[in-house]
């Protein structure tokens, strides 16, 4: 990609430094091996890995996917290979390309979620940490962890304690007040927010009246709730002084400059790169062209200057 | 950017042929102009296709079994009209472009072309080989290119990537003494596609059909049985090879469980990705570990596994 033309995408998160504000979204990337046959990463801000837990989980039973219109429901289950084997197998290939490695990572209660961010911190090639809140608090009774404001608080402060890294805390749509939500975690310590999650969704077989995914729900991406993520995006931007980024069905460069617009100093992009593997840098050349056309030189020229009215 | 050192390419590619073929229930052959791929790929492997380029419903591409190269600059893909995904596809004309990701998978393994270099590996010194093909109704998708690949097998087609033009066709280093046998069956006769061509592939064709409007009136497994004997002879190497509806594929299982040959089966699933990434395909295979199994993707790892991986 050439720089001749004078237009600066680099961006500050905090500590976190990207050449380019465009990433993969966790979960929708491996651990970078697949992605690495098919397309460059020259222009990724970063690369996001798959959340990892202490232990490997198998996931769920199938059906863990049913396609909706402009949207795509998983069940995957956390499936992953565990924090010793990401380790051994994993973190080597991702350290390879000299581009930010953020590492998501859940836990089945708080102190898993702290013993994790410490060791995780103590790798060579780990930029930064994603804590992935959405996930249910098996102690507290299954409750996802970002739904109650005070859990959130202690969760958010006790990986701070426990880590030194730049800390993303990725915040789940399905709560009341995001931007109460937001506001907590920034006062915790969270460095960064990313937003949103997947939605909960389901989708039920007529002719077996049963739900079609073995769990019976899921999360739901893909260009479906992406002027949900927007808003929500926006809301956050509002709320907080810490850098956002934003991801929710993000699949064509203008949804990008959208996300920009709203407040997002970064995006992330999934279940479109699924279809197309090659969309960041593809978004990316769009983003340079809008910049360009428009006049601006810079990204953070056009990050949250949408406004209301005529 | 260099591209060369990729072994799978994503890009807008234009479609030659997209017809339905006569004398058949919405069936169609599709010619895509892909170099790359048709080049480069192995029988088993597929593509995924978007067809619909500006619009987000369907909003996933649809993996598609590579059915055959037609030339160094085209290969073909067969399809039959079921849902969203092959409806938009068939609405598709010559001269229209589609997004193709490819190849994909790990395809058939003929247990011949597993060394690098142009030298000639031989699968056995001693024996005979007989590969089995079984396929039910459009399952033959994955199949039909095997006949090719065996013969042309003394070329390096594993180490696929960046390398084209090579002429297939041109190497004949095949043992005559080899055997390839279709077994193909379906519920009726025109299910059975290219069902008056397609001997010319094989050293032996059976058809089944359940209604009896071609071929054997019954299931294909029944004329498998009748020729078993050959196939467990102890002087012959049998390998088994399959794609179709899960009941046949599951006897077929059974079958050469209890009879103690290879069998290599190229399951279906529902793809979001195809890549390998979204985890949303996955098949329980045997661990010695992990309450004895493990879940293995059905688009990366596979599509195509030993009958005897499987849990």
């Amino acid at each position: 990609m050439s720089n001749n033309t004078g237009i600066s995408l680099s961006v500050k998160l905090g500590k976190l430094h990207l050449n380019y504000p465009v990433m993969p979204a966790s979960g929708t990337f491996g651990y970078g091996e697949e992605f690495s046959d098919i397309t460059d990463f020259t222009v990724f801000g970063a690369l996001v890995t798959k959340g990892i837990s202490l232990e490997p989980s198998n996931g769920n039973e199938m059906p863990r996917i049913c396609e909706t219109p402009c949207g795509l429901i998983n069940s995957i289950g956390l499936e992953n290979v565990g924090f010793k084997r990401f380790k051994k197998e994993k973190l080597p290939f991702l350290k390879k390309f000299n581009i930010p490695v953020i590492v998501n990572f859940f836990g089945k209660s708080i102190e898993e979620y702290r013993i994790l961010a410490s060791e995780l911190s103590g790798l060579d090639g780990v930029s930064a940490l994603e804590a992935n809140i959405s996930c249910p608090n098996v102690k507290e009774g299954g409750r996802a962890f970002g739904a109650d404001p005070e859990i959130v608080y202690d969760l958010v402060s006790s990986v701070k304690e426990s880590s030194k890294l730049p800390l993303i805390v990725k915040l789940s749509p399905l709560v009341t007040d995001i931007s109460l939500i937001a506001e907590v975690a920034e006062k915790a310590g969270a460095d960064i927010l990313s937003l949103i999650n997947t939605f909960p969704a389901t989708h039920i077989d007529i002719s077996t009246r049963k739900f079609t995914l073995n769990r019976g729900y899921g999360g739901l991406s893909g260009p479906a709730i992406k002027p949900v993520a927007l808003k929500l995006v926006n809301d956050v931007h509002n709320a907080v002084r810490i850098p956002v980024i934003g991801m929710g069905g993000i699949s064509l460069w203008q949804d990008a400059v959208e996300f920009f617009l709203a407040g997002a100093s970064a995006i992330a992009v999934g279940t479109a790169a699924f279809i197309n593997p090659n969309i960041i840098t593809e978004i990316i050349a769009g983003l340079k062209g809008y910049l360009l056309n428009n006049g601006f030189k810079s990204i953070y020229e056009i990050i949250g200057i949408a406004s209301a009215g005529k | 950017m260099p591209m060369d050192d990729k072994k799978i390419r994503s890009k807008i590619s234009e479609i030659t042929v997209n017809q339905k073929i006569k004398d058949t229930q919405g069936t169609y052959l599709l010619r895509i102009k892909d170099p790359f791929i048709a080049s480069n790929f192995k029988p088993g492997q597929f593509v995924m296709i978007k067809s619909n380029l500006n619009d987000f419903d369907p909003l996933l591409s649809r993996p598609y079994s590579i059915f055959n190269r037609f030339n160094e600059n085209e290969f073909e893909v067969l399809y039959r009209l079921s849902g969203k995904g092959t409806k938009s596809l068939g609405s598709l004309e010559k001269g229209d472009a589609v997004l193709v990701t490819g190849p994909l998978g790990n395809g058939f393994d003929t247990g011949i072309a597993k060394k690098s270099g142009f030298e000639k590996v031989k699968l056995s010194e001693e024996k005979q080989k007989i590969h089995v093909i079984v396929a039910g109704g459009i399952g033959i998708a994955s199949l039909y290119f095997l006949p090719q690949y065996i013969f042309s097998s003394g070329k390096d087609i594993q180490d696929r990537a960046g390398i084209q033009n090579r002429n297939m066709d041109q190497v004949k280093d095949y043992d005559p003494g080899n055997k390839i046998i279709l077994y193909y069956g379906s519920r009726t006769e025109t299910e059975l596609y290219f069902r008056y061509s397609i001997h010319a592939n094989f050293d032996e064709v059976y058809f089944s059909t359940d209604d009896g409007t071609f071929g054997h009136r019954g299931n294909i497994l029944e004329l498998v049985d009748k020729n078993i004997g050959e196939y467990l002879r102890k002087d012959i190497d049998a390998r088994f090879y399959s794609c179709g509806p899960k009941p046949m594929i599951a006897e077929l299982m059974r079958k050469t469980g209890a009879w103690g040959l290879s069998l290599q089966v190229s399951l279906e699933e529902v793809f979001a990705c195809g890549l390998g990434v979204c985890l949303g395909c996955v098949v329980k295979c045997k661990n010695s570990e992990n309450n004895g199994y493990v879940y293995k993707r059905v688009c990366k790892d596979g599509p195509v596994f030993y009958s005897d991986e499987l849990y």
